[in-house]
């Protein structure tokens, strides 16, 4: 008996012993793949955060960032959380019907609410539009369906979709910007009866195809405006999945364990004209798709290589119209697709874009085009790229 | 620093360890001041500026425990010792504690508008404050000696593992222990299981449940059915307890392996029958320091009815505002005491009477709206929530998904709320295969604990807010 007891209490010394050494002295990690995140850096020592209690705060962060055998811990508890206690809702993540779905919580606004912040989106619009069109260009709002919405279906019956507030704030934004002529098109027109088709299963974006949908209505909307440009086609563009391991933004969450897996789209960049690029303002030989190595994990961020607040890509060819789109991470596979049928497409995210104001950006770069790319959940919301006055 | 963190868990407490043990038993001495030093580091981590608070509290207190009994038959010299004391403790609490309140419920009822000060409550100062009264309200009393070694008063309040979260240790508890107890491996040993068991009921069972509790707290009212309101009072009620008694399970883990023996904190509160049952059982270090040192000095039951009234709302009245500088808790202690009054003169017979389901079923009910009342801390929040419990609105799809989340928490919870796992924990005490057995089950728990550590950004202690 007593064999056994002290067997149990050097086990746990050794055990203890064993994971501090490793914490303390294993290969640490400045970020964490899974979690999209920084990891806490190594507190530095002062009086003032000694004092504050600052120091033993961040030291708590350190370790728990730091612990040994970290992702594979995580890991572990997460399978234990899908095989074991079999949890439908993860890390923020609903386990829908073979698609990856946002947990959108239990909170939100009432239905009257919608129609207001409907009229306001719409609202904020019409400055935009002005300006596009006293510097000669037009001007076109493009609205994306969210995934969570396209997927509705995959939620279970017990959590909420939150799908009626959105269609009535969509309903709301819709009526809105037709009263104010807004030129708009709504993508989830275009894609007939298997709208999820256009979407990834395991990240918020659409896939490449939704992209490329999306990049074909802007060529037919340019050339309903007497600015034919050339299209090109799925065929030509070589759509195709892509070998690598796609780590969406949802299924990176499952560190490897998602139930739900996918190739990312990707093109054929070569039959895409020689161009020029800035980003940020500084000259960059970027590609338009930035793969890493075979077997490497790949993200949304191979489109344009991520989010920059401004990107510019001359084409010279100048019998072509100059583009200017606007919006988020949905802008990115557009973008490039574009460049095969645009002089030159500038692009702004004012999520990180801090320069000047869309107006003033437009007198200072008239374009002939002017679209506005936003998905669904965002139609009303006022940040980033939700005010642009 | 919490019990539940990787700084305590490979850190600290090994190096606590460490130290404590490398010293042989013989030099009592050393070993007590490795275990203040650690003691003062511990609370210097959370809380470094309170640290010289808590020094200044416990020197007023050895002062005045030795001034109380170097007075002798001088009663006017032992009052001055006894009611320095109380200044200072109070007078630190009030400060500290309850000065924010104070003129906040001044400003609003006087429609004045003196600026509030931003104070910063040390953490544990209730416990702290409460234990250092304690220690000299005994000595007055004649029931211990003073200490003579002020570091051992410094000791006894600062020991780490009851510092910040309780149980409040009287010292008449400890007093021999502090000089002349006999820690053996056993110690080791079973303070090592039960500081397990507590992180596990910590980590797997109270931050489950205080995360889904904090969903359903947060839900906008007019969105919250009626079941999962009801539901919320239940997973809060289990976190609270699954919380506060997992740390009392921690300290008293600890307090073992160094050789204390802390009195339980907890008796199973849920298995209550009755409310008068529910605090024999609930944060018994509590209830029974202001039964001690507040009910019985203001006359307890021997001054006729009224005045034993009186007694008990005070004592109440005192017991919610020790818990939170908020009106809530002060309406939350008055609740118990009009139930336990109640019981006392009017249902008391009636209850007996009841079988023992709807005995439970009344004591769970009641304990949970109470529960309801603690955690609403703004009362518009409160009347709220309480109109969500009886407004009858249908809607279970939240309540649905809760449950399947947390199946196997919310069985060992159940279970655990009753003696059965620890009885079954306990059988074929001599049995080397049931050691071994009730040992590999630790070593699960602990690993599963790790594992929800982890994976876990959820882990303040609710009590750390007294």
């Amino acid at each position: 008996m007593k064999l056994i007891k002290r067997c149990f209490v050097l086990i746990l010394v050794v055990l203890t012993a064993v994971f501090l050494f490793c914490t303390l002295l294993g290969p640490k990690q400045a970020e964490s793949v899974y979690e999209n995140r920084s990891l806490a850096p190594r507190p530095a020592l002062s009086w003032e955060a000694l004092w504050s209690g600052r120091l033993f705060q961040d030291w708590d962060h350190y370790l728990s960032d730091h612990v040994a055998w970290r992702d594979a811990i995580l890991r572990d508890q997460l399978w234990l959380r899908l095989r074991v206690k079999r949890q439908t809702l993860v890390n923020d993540l609903v386990l829908g019907r073979e698609v990856l779905l946002p947990y959108l919580g239990e909170k939100y606004p009432e239905p009257e609410e919608a129609r207001s912040l409907g009229q306001a989106a719409a609202e904020r619009l019409v400055p935009i539009r002005e300006a596009a069109e006293a510097w000669g260009g037009h001007f076109l709002y493009l609205g994306i369906e969210g995934q969570s919405v396209v997927f509705r279906d995959s939620y279970p019956s017990y959590i909420h979709n939150h799908v009626a507030y959105y269609q009535k704030l969509a309903a709301a934004f819709r009526e809105a910007a037709a009263e104010r002529g807004i030129e708009a098109r709504y993508l989830i027109e275009e894609m007939g009866e298997h709208p999820e088709d256009f979407y990834s299963r395991v990240d918020h974006h659409y896939n490449l195809r939704g992209a490329y949908l999306a990049y074909r209505t802007i060529c037919a909307w340019s050339e309903a405006q007497g600015l034919p440009v050339p299209l090109l086609s799925q065929e030509t563009l070589k759509i195709a999945p892509l070998s690598n391991p796609f780590y969406g933004s949802y299924n990176r969450k499952l560190y490897g364990l998602s139930p739900v897996t996918e190739q990312l789209l990707g093109f054929d960049p070569a039959c895409m004209p020689s161009y020029s690029r800035r980003d940020n303002g500084v000259r960059t030989d970027a590609p338009l798709l930035a793969l890493p190595p075979e077997g490497q994990p790949v993200d949304y961020s191979a489109y344009m290589g991520g989010d920059f607040g401004e990107t510019v890509i001359r084409t010279h060819r100048p019998e072509l119209p100059n583009l200017l789109i606007v919006g988020d991470s949905f802008t990115n596979p557009v973008e490039a697709l574009c460049v095969g049928s645009f002089n030159e497409i500038r692009s702004l995210d004012f999520r990180y874009y801090r320069d000047m104001s869309l107006t003033e950006y437009l007198r200072l770069h008239p374009a002939d085009l002017v679209v506005l790319i936003r998905d669904s959940l965002n139609y009303t919301g006022t940040e980033g790229n939700g005010d642009l006055r | 620093m919490v019990f539940s963190s990787f700084s305590f868990l490979i850190v600290f407490f090994p190096a606590v360890c460490l130290c404590y043990f490398l010293i042989p038993r013989r030099f009592r001495t050393l070993r007590n001041l490795v275990l203040l030093a650690f003691s003062l580091l511990f609370y210097f981590w959370g809380e470094a500026r309170g640290v010289l608070l808590m020094l200044a509290v416990i020197a007023v207190s050895y002062f005045s425990a030795l001034l109380i009994e170097r007075a002798g038959e001088r009663r006017s010299l032992r009052r001055l010792g006894l009611w320095v004391e109380l200044l200072v403790c109070l007078g630190v609490l009030g400060y500290f504690k309850y000065a924010g309140l104070f003129l906040r419920t001044l400003n609003s009822l006087l429609s004045l508008s003196v600026s509030v000060p931003e104070i910063i409550m040390p953490i544990g100062i209730s416990f702290f404050t409460f234990q250092s009264m304690s220690y000299v309200f005994d000595v007055y009393r004649g029931k211990v000696a003073a200490q003579r070694n002020p570091l051992y008063v410094a000791l006894y309040v600062s020991l780490f593992p009851q510092l910040v979260a309780g149980p409040i240790v009287r010292y008449e508890t400890i007093a021999a222990e502090i000089t002349g107890r006999q820690e053996g491996f056993e110690d080791v040993y079973q303070g090592l299981q039960r500081f397990i068991m507590g992180l596990g009921k910590k980590l797997l069972l109270a931050n489950a449940f205080g995360a889904e509790a904090e969903t359903i707290f947060a839900m906008d009212s007019a969105l919250r059915a009626t079941p999962t309101a009801w539901l919320g009072a239940f997973l809060y009620g289990l976190q609270i307890y699954f919380d506060f008694s997992a740390y009392s399970d921690m300290a008293i883990g600890m307090g073992r392996m160094f050789g204390f023996h802390f009195l339980e904190n907890f008796n199973y509160p849920y298995t209550a029958k009755s409310i008068t049952d529910f605090w024999r059982r609930w944060h018994i270090s509590l209830s029974s320091w202001f039964r001690d040192y507040v009910y019985i000095p203001l006359g307890g039951n021997r001054r006729g009815l009224p005045r034993q009234i009186l007694n008990l709302f005070a004592v109440w009245a005192l017991t919610g505002l020790w818990h939170g500088a908020s009106w809530n808790f002060v309406l939350w202690g008055l609740y118990w005491c009009v139930l336990l009054i109640l019981e006392k003169f009017l249902l008391g017979k009636a209850l007996e009477k009841l079988p023992g389901v709807l005995r439970h079923a009344y004591a769970l009910i009641l304990i949970m709206l109470g529960w309801v009342i603690f955690n609403c801390t703004e009362l518009p929040q409160l009347g709220g929530y309480l109109a969500d419990l009886f407004r009858f609105r249908g809607g279970f799809d939240h309540t649905l998904l809760v449950l399947r989340q947390n199946v196997p928490e919310f069985l060992f919870g159940a279970a655990l709320c009753t003696p059965l796992p620890l009885r079954l924990f306990r059988r074929g005490a001599d049995k080397p295969w049931a050691e071994l057995l009730r040992c590999l089950w630790l070593l699960i728990v602990l690993v599963l604990s790790v594992l929800a550590l982890t994976g876990s950004s959820f882990n303040a202690f609710i009590y750390f807010r007294f």
